[in-house]
């Protein structure tokens, strides 16, 4: 059991990366986008992949992207869930474009993976259809036709980012299991109707399909297996915000509480503070560690989908508890609109059960335990 | 063939050669039972066992097995991390004598030996504990100074080529076995500062006026021990370190003895999830989602815990240097975790014993978590370091230091 140390190059990224968001992601800005009608910024969106290439950077580059690793592009999600970056980033590279490349699909890859890797088209993923079922397989709207031309009906939940996505990869129903289907977001008879979400910085929508006209990809294929990949690999990904967003909530408590005095002195000095947050920077530490478990198993293969589970259920734990102690530690300011405490626990509340709660990824590592009890 | 599979056939070889494999599967009602190492286990030939991890370390100590990460001109073999992790996998697999009664010389000691010692007692000591030819004990906390080590009052006087030594020494694992004691006391009372005036001494555990009477723990065994020093004399080389310096010298033994806790070579409890795996599912409560919600959750941790001292090695530098208070922590948790749910799972069958194979057994377990959580400093004092070191949070106030 082992995981790999960062190479130089992700240090070398990662550095860039927090300069960058620093810079082109401002309070005002988080704040601002938080507010808007769609939870995007469209000028941050060009800069991170016309200047920096990010969306393709984990895309093959005969495919238009950069051709780098996976674990590459969790570093690029471990900033992001740090600066808190809203909009379609997640749903576009972390569930549509790894869905893609997942899927025995040359044509479409073709068709959609360089403009996704250009940053110039967004696509986001619908699979969910009950709130009580996170599994993306288990779904029950039929895609209609035969081959690749199909008709959908039917009603999708829970979907990041729909408003500003132009394509849809819908998981339906087929003769051979599961497949996943290419919707237009502006063809006849799909209507995106937005949530009201918790976290303004993803935001997620109902999706009603009526007899929408759609390409079912890999037509001959049941896509089962890429769909759960696409959920590891989206798991992974997600954890590594989690991580990312538990490191700044942890910085932003020890700040406060190095300043903030009462009874004489600093809070951060008495040990119902200070032991507060020594054992959050134990679980953090942890969570960092299942990711770095989990980046190594996307890359060597093996147990990918309990490393991902393992790290999908500590990371979102993890960070929910540090931002809930976060706006503990701040007393009445960290409940206020004005500090940023609340939104980083928003995203922490909406992340844990985004792709399976904790206690599903548990159930799915007992499962696995269970089978093959030897851990040794 | 690469230096690390070199290594392991190396290692493979040395203990097939020596030592019965351990079944490939572990079974539930196969062999002893005991889900605990030496240090919490009942034994009617205390000497005897430890004589036989003697034996086995001095075999080790002769193939260049011993030492792995140590300096090759003291006896170690000058391997690094990567070997360390793969003999203590290839170890587990092998039914090898409990080296728990060697740990405390191996550890604590001899780090800081190696850190503060001089090249003589480098040359002499360092081989001897590594080869099990030395056993140590720690002589640390007093009744008066746990937690709060500095306020110790155990005295060291001048006299003519050394020093007489008087006080009284608690919670000293194996010392009614040791032969040389890691001895930390006072020299100089400095009112200003308490740590200053603190030496280390390596004391021969036969000199005269040492008496030590071993004091029955929680899980019935009799492990750790209360030493009283009555005008025992000490020899000018005996000192570790500095006259006045032994609070450093003491930092590397405590930080040592952390490292070791979330190592599973210190063999305080034996593949507990796996155990606890093969119970439950003898026993049919695996079906019981909460079970089942709850091993997976100690697969979790068992997981994490075996990568997260490397994890910790890539962390930013000061959450690095206090790397093992954090895994201790980790660590502890876990297994506490785990003796909760063997609590759960078995019921009054964990209290009274039925005779089931492999089910009171796990008393020992529920008994022996709670000293982890106190010896190498409480979950409190890790957290106080974490706090300060890692986080930076203000120190512990100082109002009551001093002045003793």
């Amino acid at each position: 059991m082992t995981i790999v140390a960062p190479t130089e190059e992700q240090q070398a990224l990662r550095g860039m990366l927090r300069s960058f968001f620093a810079e082109r992601w401002p309070e005002e800005a988080l704040r601002t986008a938080a507010g808007s009608a769609h939870g995007h910024d469209a000028q941050l969106w060009k800069a991170m992949a016309e200047d920096l290439g990010l969306h393709g950077l984990a895309v093959p580059e005969d495919l238009g992207g950069g051709g780098f690793t996976y674990p590459d592009l969790l570093v690029v999600f471990e900033e992001m869930g740090r600066a808190l970056v809203a909009g379609p980033f997640f749903a576009s590279i972390a569930m549509a474009s790894t869905l893609l490349l997942a899927l025995p699909d040359r044509d479409a890859q073709e068709r959609l993976l360089p403009g996704i890797a250009a940053g110039e088209r967004i696509v986001t993923v619908a699979a969910v259809e009950t709130p009580t079922s996170w599994d993306a397989t288990r779904v029950a709207v039929d895609a209609t036709g035969t081959g690749g031309a199909r008709t959908i009906t039917g009603e999708k939940l829970f979907v990041l980012d729909a408003e500003v996505a132009d394509v849809l990869l819908v998981v339906v129903r087929t003769e051979h299991g599961t497949g996943v289907a290419e919707v237009d977001t502006a063809a006849p008879g799909v209507r995106v109707e937005p949530m009201a979400t918790v976290d303004t910085t993803r935001r997620q929508a109902r999706i009603v399909f009526e007899s929408s006209p759609a390409r079912l990809l890999a037509p001959d294929h049941d896509a089962t297996p890429a769909v759960r990949r696409m959920c590891d690999l989206a798991g992974v990904a997600l954890a590594a915000e989690q991580v990312g967003g538990a490191h700044r909530v942890l910085e932003m408590a020890t700040a406060y509480a190095k300043t903030r005095e009462q009874f004489g002195r600093p809070i951060g000095g008495f040990q119902a503070i200070k032991h507060l947050l020594a054992d959050q920077l134990v679980s953090i530490e942890s969570a960092r560690a299942a990711l770095g478990y989990a980046a190594t198993a996307t890359v060597t293969g093996t147990g990918l989908p309990v490393a991902a589970s393992v790290a999908q259920t500590l990371c979102s734990e993890v960070f929910s508890a540090a931002a809930e102690t976060n706006i503990h530690v701040h007393g009445g300011i960290g409940f206020t609109w004005e500090h940023q405490a609340h939104l980083y626990y928003k995203r922490a509340v909406s992340s844990e059960v985004l792709l399976g709660r904790p206690r599903d990824h548990r159930a799915r590592i007992a499962a696995h335990l269970l089978a093959s009890p030897e851990t040794a | 063939m690469s230096g690390l599979e070199e290594f392991r056939s190396r290692v493979e070889a040395f203990l097939g050669a020596r030592y019965p494999r351990r079944p490939e599967m572990l079974r539930h009602g196969q062999g002893d039972d005991s889900l605990v190492g030496a240090a919490f286990r009942d034994s009617d030939d205390e000497v005897g066992d430890l004589q036989r991890a003697r034996d086995y370390q001095r075999e080790l100590f002769d193939a260049g097995l011993a030492w792995l990460g140590g300096p090759v001109e003291y006896g170690g073999a000058g391997l690094g991390a990567e070997e360390r992790r793969a003999f203590a996998e290839i170890v587990r697999r092998y039914d090898v004598p409990d080296v728990n009664g060697l740990l405390v010389g191996q550890q604590i000691i001899a780090p800081a030996i190696l850190a503060h010692g001089s090249a003589g007692q480098r040359a002499r000591l360092l081989p001897a504990l590594w080869s099990g030819e030395l056993v140590g004990c720690q002589l640390f906390s007093e009744p008066g100074a746990g937690s709060d080590l500095a306020s110790l009052r155990t005295r060291a006087r001048r006299t003519d080529g050394g020093w007489r030594v008087d006080g009284q020494k608690v919670w000293s694992s194996g010392a009614h076995l040791a032969h040389v004691g890691e001895l930390l006391a006072r020299t100089s009372p400095d009112p200003a500062s308490r740590t200053r005036g603190l030496t280390m001494f390596l004391l021969g555990m036969d000199s005269l006026g040492v008496t030590v009477r071993p004091l029955r723990q929680m899980t019935g065994t009799a492990h750790f021990c209360e030493v009283f020093l009555d005008d025992v004399f000490v020899p000018d080389d005996a000192v570790l370190g500095e006259v006045g310096g032994g609070w450093a010298v003491a930092n590397v033994s405590l930080n040592s003895e952390r490292d070791n806790f979330g190592d599973e070579g210190a063999n305080l409890f034996i593949r507990l999830l796996d155990r606890l795996v093969l119970l439950g599912q003898e026993i049919g409560a695996t079906e019981d989602p909460d079970v089942r919600d709850r091993l997976a959750d100690g697969y979790i941790r068992h997981v994490i815990g075996q990568v997260l001292p490397a994890s910790l090695e890539n962390a930013v530098p000061e959450v690095a240097a206090a790397g093992a208070s954090l895994v201790k922590l980790f660590a502890t948790d876990a297994d506490r975790r785990l003796a909760q749910l063997a609590l759960d799972i078995l019921g009054p069958a964990l209290v009274a014993d039925t005779g089931a194979w492999g089910t009171y057994a796990w008393s020992r377990v529920l008994l022996g978590i709670h000293a982890t959580r106190i010896a190498g400093g409480t979950d409190e004092i890790q957290r106080n370091i974490l706090a300060e070191r890692a986080l930076g949070l203000p120190r512990e106030a100082r109002s009551f230091q001093g002045g003793r």
